[in-house]
């Protein structure tokens, strides 16, 4: 078991390539804070992510880690899930990654309800390839890929999530590290599928979504919001541009996460199974593995 | 000091090209300064800090996040830098604009530091140093 103090646990030796101010630095501080916080060790937890600069993050951190091609990271997600139920799986890719090659599996995953912690950081560019507006760009955000402007309506995150089933739908900020660690410890507790949507300043080719920028046009949910009012939710999902809003937009604790449903996991887990098996061969045991899996 | 002095003073120690540069770079030093710094504080600042900059520190929260840290002190004033044109230190690297970037946001903090410390007294300044995050407070120290 993890306590407060062993926040250092997590750390690397990577050396660390984002650029000072970036956003993905308090991110990966809060998820730290955050599984030390739950008594979550290293081993107990798998992060994926994809490709871009904040999913260089599993780098950075003593854990278990799978880098996925651009886009991917949810369905290996959710094959790691299902192969070991035990494991806490949390993906963190960026905007691009996420919602746009990524976004068929952003999808399906909101209304699939895996047990995966979903933390995007959505920069509102692609910042690894040196700024090109991404799916979440605001219209006539000017980038060497819309010179003119972006000609789209941005995708907002939350209203997709939400339309698409989704069962814990959260929007924090990076300059707000602690509101931040305190939602990914709900999500993280939440058993199904939750997206935490992280505002997260890319200092070098953002030039206009800046810390400022959202400090100026975000407000944390009144104490008396209710998350599980669908009708709520949907309201708050469409606030975007003047003001923006932070903390837990929806969640439904009734919805079974998808392993719960899967008739070969009632057995227990799969891995636990083929590890007991290792230790322990049993020709029986070993066809009747065989018999569900193959 | 007054509202321009405070202006000409930082314009003079960034040798920035304008007024407005130095408006820019003060503001947002200062709003970072009011990220970190409790609003319960920001009044007793009044006394020396001019009207016009008061409105920036009046921005500060009645508690700020225990987890703000230089990082995210830092990203607050590198917004400032390529709108202005910060001088090119690039000695290699992959990327020309980071790579002097950074030292660029720290000689901006150090500009702002320098004029806001000359306007308050050690009580003062002393309020606002130990609310910033650690290598933030070196570079205070150091202005
Ligand atoms: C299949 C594929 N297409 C395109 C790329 C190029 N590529 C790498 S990262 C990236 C975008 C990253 O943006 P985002 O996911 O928002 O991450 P960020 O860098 O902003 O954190 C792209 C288009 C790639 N690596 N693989
Ligand atoms: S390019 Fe942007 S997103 Fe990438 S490390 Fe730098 S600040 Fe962060
Ligand atoms: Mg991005």
């Amino acid at each position: 078991m993890v306590t407060k103090l062993d926040l250092k646990a997590f750390d690397s030796e990577a050396e660390n390539t984002w650029c000072p101010g970036c956003g993905d630095f308090a991110i990966l501080r809060s998820l730290k804070i955050a599984l030390t916080e739950l008594g979550i060790a290293s081993h107990e937890a798998l992060v994926v992510s994809g490709i871009g600069c904040g999913s260089k993050l599993p780098d950075y951190m003593h854990i278990n880690g799978y880098m996925t091609i651009h886009g991917r990271p949810l369905p290996v997600a959710t094959g790691a899930k299902l192969a070991n139920p035990d494991l806490h799986v949390i993906v963190i890719n960026g905007d691009g990654d996420s919602y746009g090659i990524g976004g068929n599996h952003f999808l399906h995953s909101c209304r699939r309800n895996p047990n995966i912690t979903h933390i995007v950081e959505d920069n509102q560019i692609y910042g690894l390839t040196k700024g090109q507006y991404s799916p979440t760009s605001d219209r006539g955000f000017v980038t060497t890929t819309s010179p003119d402007g972006a000609i789209e309506e941005p995708l907002l995150p939350v209203a997709v999530a939400l339309a698409a089933g989704a069962t814990f739908i959260a929007r924090t900020f990076a300059g707000d590290p602690k509101h931040m660690a305190a939602v990914i410890v709900e999500a993280i507790k939440h058993q199904g599928y939750s997206l935490i949507d992280v505002l997260q300043p890319c200092v070098t080719f953002n030039r206009v979504n800046t810390y400022e920028w959202y400090r100026e046009r975000v407000y944390k949910l009144e104490e008396d919001y209710d998350p599980s009012d669908r009708d709520s939710a949907r309201a708050r999902a469409y606030e975007w541009e003047d003001r923006i809003p932070l903390g837990i937009i929806y969640r439904n604790d009734e919805a079974p996460a998808y392993e719960a449903q899967v008739l070969a996991l009632k057995a227990g887990s799969p891995l636990a199974s083929v590890l007991k098996l290792q230790k322990d061969p049993a020709l029986g045991q070993y066809e009747s593995l065989k018999e569900q899996f193959l | 000091m007054d509202y321009e002095s405070f202006l000409a003073d930082v314009q003079e120690r960034g040798r920035f090209r304008s007024r407005e540069e130095s408006v820019f770079v003060t503001a947002a030093v200062l709003r970072a300064v009011a990220e970190v710094l409790p609003v319960a504080h920001v009044e007793s600042l009044a006394t020396s800090v001019p009207q016009e900059l008061m409105v920036y520190l009046r921005g500060a929260h009645e508690e700020p996040d225990p987890y703000f840290d230089s990082n995210l002190f830092l990203g607050w004033v590198l917004a400032t830098v390529d709108v202005t044109g910060g001088r090119d230190k690039t000695e290699g690297g992959l990327d020309l604009f980071v790579a002097y970037s950074t030292d660029e946001a720290i000689d901006r903090c150090r500009y702002v530091f320098s004029t806001l410390k000359s306007a308050l007294d050690d009580r003062q300044s002393e309020l606002i140093s130990i609310h910033l995050p650690d290598s933030i407070q070196q570079i205070y120290a150091d202005s």
